[in-house]
């Protein structure tokens, strides 16, 4: 037990030696708050973003998001 | 034989676990893949790669066309790809130390090559529904549906590229948000000017970054 901690502590020292924590000053709580949802399993949230996006985009373009669909499917 | 059925057997084992990594632990994935211990572990993009450009020559020319016509398509592409890569891959690195970051190409590479993998998804299913449901979409309640879930499933490549390059250049070049951002103040609008060059070149319609 006592040697895993260990292990991870370093670890984590070399991490932060090798790339020092982001610092957004008042908002790095914030950030430190929202980012574990982007560092583990970030489809959930991308997958909600994706709708949200694609909902966005046919209210502000309506039916030209479809021209829009028939021209990205010839892009390949 | 053998060997090259290990190989083979080893490069999809190997893409395939950083390619699940790189959408379920992408923080951890391409903090490792930045290491720049593991680069033969981009060969395997590089193999898929090979296998999308062969694949799209064919669907694009057609499988009856003249054998050098498709092997001078594929060569063009390939080329094209490969530079492109190459341009990407040095430009962060030059942009990045501008600003002050410390990787190299060996830290850039193999990451950047994983961003691949949302790019490939995206023109092997574009390229497939083009055979399956041939474009224009048409205002019916089918057609609207299908550019909706095709909208939404861009989307997501996208954002999934998106976290990607952030982390490419966060754990590659070693920059923090800001300078991330200003990266890509400098990084975007060179892209923009070079996919639109590739574009009038007829190599790309929308640009295998």
């Amino acid at each position: 037990m006592h040697n895993k901690t260990y292990g991870q502590l370093v670890e984590k020292m070399h991490e932060v030696s090798l790339l020092p924590p982001q610092n957004f000053g008042r908002f790095s709580g914030l950030y430190h708050h929202f980012v574990p949802f982007l560092k583990e399993s970030p489809w959930k949230v991308l997958a909600f973003a994706a709708l949200f996006a694609g909902l966005i985009f046919y209210v502000l373009f309506g039916d030209k998001t479809i021209r829009l669909t028939s021209i990205l499917q010839l892009g390949f | 034989m053998q060997r090259i059925n290990r190989w083979i057997v080893i490069f999809i084992l190997v893409f395939l676990k950083n390619a699940w990594g790189s959408v379920q632990y992408p923080y951890r994935t391409l903090r490792r893949l930045a290491s720049g211990s593991v680069l033969w572990e981009a060969l395997p993009v590089g193999f898929f790669t090979m296998l999308y450009l062969i694949w799209t020559t064919v669907a694009r020319n057609g499988i009856s066309a003249h054998p050098l016509f498709l092997s001078f398509n594929l060569l063009k592409l390939t080329f094209a790809v490969v530079i492109t890569f190459i341009i990407v891959v040095y430009s962060f690195v030059v942009v990045g130390r501008l600003l002050g970051g410390t990787g190299s190409v060996k830290t850039v590479l193999v990451p950047w090559a994983y961003s691949l993998v949302p790019t490939l998804v995206w023109f092997l299913v574009t390229s497939l529904l083009f055979f399956l449901f041939p474009p224009p979409r048409t205002l019916a309640w089918s057609g609207k549906l299908l550019s909706g879930v095709f909208l939404v499933f861009s989307w997501f490549l996208f954002f999934w590229k998106g976290i990607l390059y952030y982390l490419t250049l966060r754990f590659g070049m070693r920059l923090d948000f800001f300078r991330i951002l200003l990266a890509s103040v400098i990084l975007f609008p060179l892209g923009a000017v070079y996919a639109l060059i590739l574009y009038r070149l007829g190599i790309f319609r929308i640009p295998f970054i």
